[in-house]
């Protein structure tokens, strides 16, 4: 799980812990087998591996019964991508994708650089703060919805600039970061996805995340003032 | 190559003239050591220069995503116990600084270079170097958007290319340094050691999880395996080759160890006496100023450089096992440090219950990926008022690049 994501994982652990819930986590290698869980993370990849991924995933039909049966599936950067319906490898074939997300992917420039947008899949989510890594490029099938309206980045590569999509309790999304250490709101919306009611806010956190969060928007804005001039 | 050392054509002269011009004005602008814009000239003008300045010297490189500097130093400290040894010591180790280096130095027998890891194909051709030192590929900052496995395809490409007698040096222990050396028929392996293993957990031809006993690591479905290395340490000693000599280095910690094999096989490979090449190698106790202790109102600062997951382990385990306070300083300057992500991609859960000072421009994401592992945060944004902020005595000081420079320039040198 290359690109930081795995802070994701430590982020939940840390936010549930604070509630007194307990969460395990496992980090998977290809080859292991797919376990029973609540939430499932499918983070950056090589490029090239794409297919073999998709491949791994859909095997077993395990991870689309999975949530099926109403777990959370995360998919980051290459999880997007192979959750949707089709998408290529660095030569230009068109594999098929798990089918969980609307969307078709192709690989273009790399980009990376800083995201800011508005969560567009669930109200009342405050402003999505984070860093992209990626070639990816997704276009939304008729009636998908981003996981977010983008202010500052490429996301999805089209304009209006999106980025991702959800579809139910499946969330695919271009922005590394790593996305739930700069969105606690975003972290305690999927623990609430996870245990079936919203959370109550964490009373005493320190004010580093929103610290992190003020600040890396400010720079965002400033950037994209100075590429507009 | 019947030529000698340092016997170049007109046309070279004015190239590497001009390349030292640039580099004294860069030089006196204060942009810097100037190796790497000077040499960027001298290739402009003549793009075979590096070629030239190394034709007739028996030439190591080394290259790896962490070691290299020191692993180099050591590798020269070892050759000079035979004769003269040019060295991109500054760390310029692309094309353009070797020639500034090899420049400087004509008359040398010896180079060592220090060589980027994504150029070690064009810098094996020009240079011809008798020895390539591969020691391992983790994965580097996030946003250079360079890939180990890219790199591991690099070498194999740039091994495949070596039609001249070279021995490579080749970490045993990494199965993405193992993966890229596999068709290369003259390799010397050394137990290398591997601490950060997530990106070689795979193998990279059958992409299915590699076993794991110990050090060994093996293919369940294609085979490949960890070759049995000819240099490894153990309980204190260093053995190689019909050797077993005691290994007592002025270099700290497990990565020193694994740096001084390297050295001693590199020079072994150059026909150098290891009995001589360990006494050299023994004796270094610093590298560029890296491992000088500073201090700064009574507080003795270990500076330390951390620019990767793999080099991020190394000093979460130093911390681990000891108790002297660490103050971790980020600092976003040019290209570096701009997302900080790699942080998340090391193990401080390990220190979990500590106290670390935050500190750099990047305070806030030290302090939050702190937090989240489970240490007590202080943040003090100034670096020597983090320093100053602890009782007198030692503190660990971890740094990313830009801050590791200006840290080393206010606590002099």
């Amino acid at each position: 799980m290359p690109q930081a994501d795995a802070g994701n994982l430590r982020v939940l652990e840390r936010r549930a812990a604070a509630r007194g819930i307990a969460i395990r986590s496992v980090t998977l290698q290809p080859g292991d087998p797919l376990p029973a869980a609540d939430l499932y993370q499918v983070a950056g990849a090589a490029d090239e591996d794409l297919p073999e991924l998709a491949r791994r995933l859909a095997a077993g039909g395990t991870l689309a019964a999975a949530v099926a049966g109403g777990a959370v599936l995360l998919a980051i950067d290459a999880g997007l991508q192979v959750a949707g319906r089709t998408f290529r490898d660095p030569d230009g074939g068109e594999h098929e994708g798990l089918g969980l997300l609307n969307v078709r992917s192709s690989l273009g420039p790399f980009v990376d650089g800083p995201v800011v947008g508005t969560p567009a899949f669930a109200p009342g989510l405050p402003e999505l703060a984070g860093f992209e890594s990626h070639s990816g490029r997704s276009i939304l099938g008729p009636d998908a919805v981003p996981f977010a309206y983008l202010e500052v980045g490429t996301g999805n590569g089209g304009e209006p600039a999106t980025d991702g999509a959800v579809a139910g309790r499946v969330l695919g999304t271009y922005v590394h970061g790593p996305l739930l250490a700069w969105n606690p709101a975003l972290a305690d919306h999927l623990l609430g996805m996870i245990l079936g009611v919203p959370l109550a806010p964490l009373a005493d956190e320190p004010g580093f995340a929103a610290a992190v969060r003020a600040r890396r928007m400010a720079e965002a804005r400033a950037t994209l003032e100075k590429r507009r001039r | 190559m019947t030529r000698p050392p340092g016997s170049i054509s007109a046309r070279t002269r004015l190239a590497l003239a001009a390349g030292r011009a640039t580099a004294a004005a860069s030089r006196r602008l204060g942009r810097g050591r100037g190796a790497t814009v000077g040499g960027g000239v001298a290739l402009r003008i003549d793009p075979d220069a590096l070629r030239r300045l190394a034709a007739g010297r028996r030439v190591a490189l080394v290259s790896a995503t962490n070691g290299k500097s020191t692993t180099s130093w050591l590798l020269a400290e070892a050759l000079r116990t035979v004769g003269a040894v040019a060295h991109n010591a500054t760390g310029a180790n692309m094309a353009e600084g070797l020639v500034t280096t090899l420049d400087a130095d004509r008359r040398a027998p010896y180079a060592v270079l220090e060589t980027d890891e994504a150029y070690l194909g064009p810098i094996a051709q020009a240079t011809r170097p008798r020895a390539i030192l591969l020691m391992n590929l983790s994965r580097d900052y996030l946003e250079r958007g360079v890939r180990s496995k890219a790199l591991a395809r690099h070498w194999q490409g740039a091994l495949a290319a070596v039609t001249w007698p070279c021995t490579v040096v080749a970490n045993a222990d990494d199965p993405l340094v193992a993966w890229a050396v596999h068709d290369y028929g003259d390799v010397v392996w050394v137990a290398g050691g591997m601490w950060w293993d997530v990106d070689g957990e795979v193998c990279r031809t059958c992409r299915v999880r590699l076993r794991r006993d110990g050090a060994d690591w093996s293919c369940p479905t294609c085979g490949r395996a960890r070759s049995r290395p000819a240099w490894w340490a153990a309980e204190g000693r260093v053995r190689g080759p019909g050797l077993d000599l005691p290994l007592d280095l002025r270099l700290p910690g497990r990565t020193s160890a694994s740096n001084a094999l390297f050295a001693l096989a590199g020079a072994a490979a150059l026909g150098v006496d290891p009995v001589r090449a360990l006494a050299a190698v023994a004796r270094v106790d610093d590298v560029d100023g890296r491992w000088r202790p500073r201090s700064i109102d009574g507080r003795v600062v270990r500076l330390m450089l951390s620019k990767n997951p793999s080099s991020w382990s190394e000093i979460i385990e130093r911390a681990a096992g000891g108790t002297d306070p660490l103050v971790v300083v980020m600092d976003a300057r040019g290209g570096s440090g701009k997302d900080c992500a790699f942080l998340w991609d090391a193990p401080f859960e390990r220190l979990a219950g500590r106290t670390v000072v935050a500190a750099g421009n990047r305070a806030a994401d030290v302090a939050l990926r702190m937090h989240v592992a489970g240490l007590h945060v202080r943040v003090v944004p100034d670096p020597a008022a983090a320093i100053r902020s602890l009782p007198p005595g030692p503190v660990d000081v971890a740094a990313n690049y830009p801050a590791f420079l200006a840290l080393a320039a206010t606590l002099g040198g």
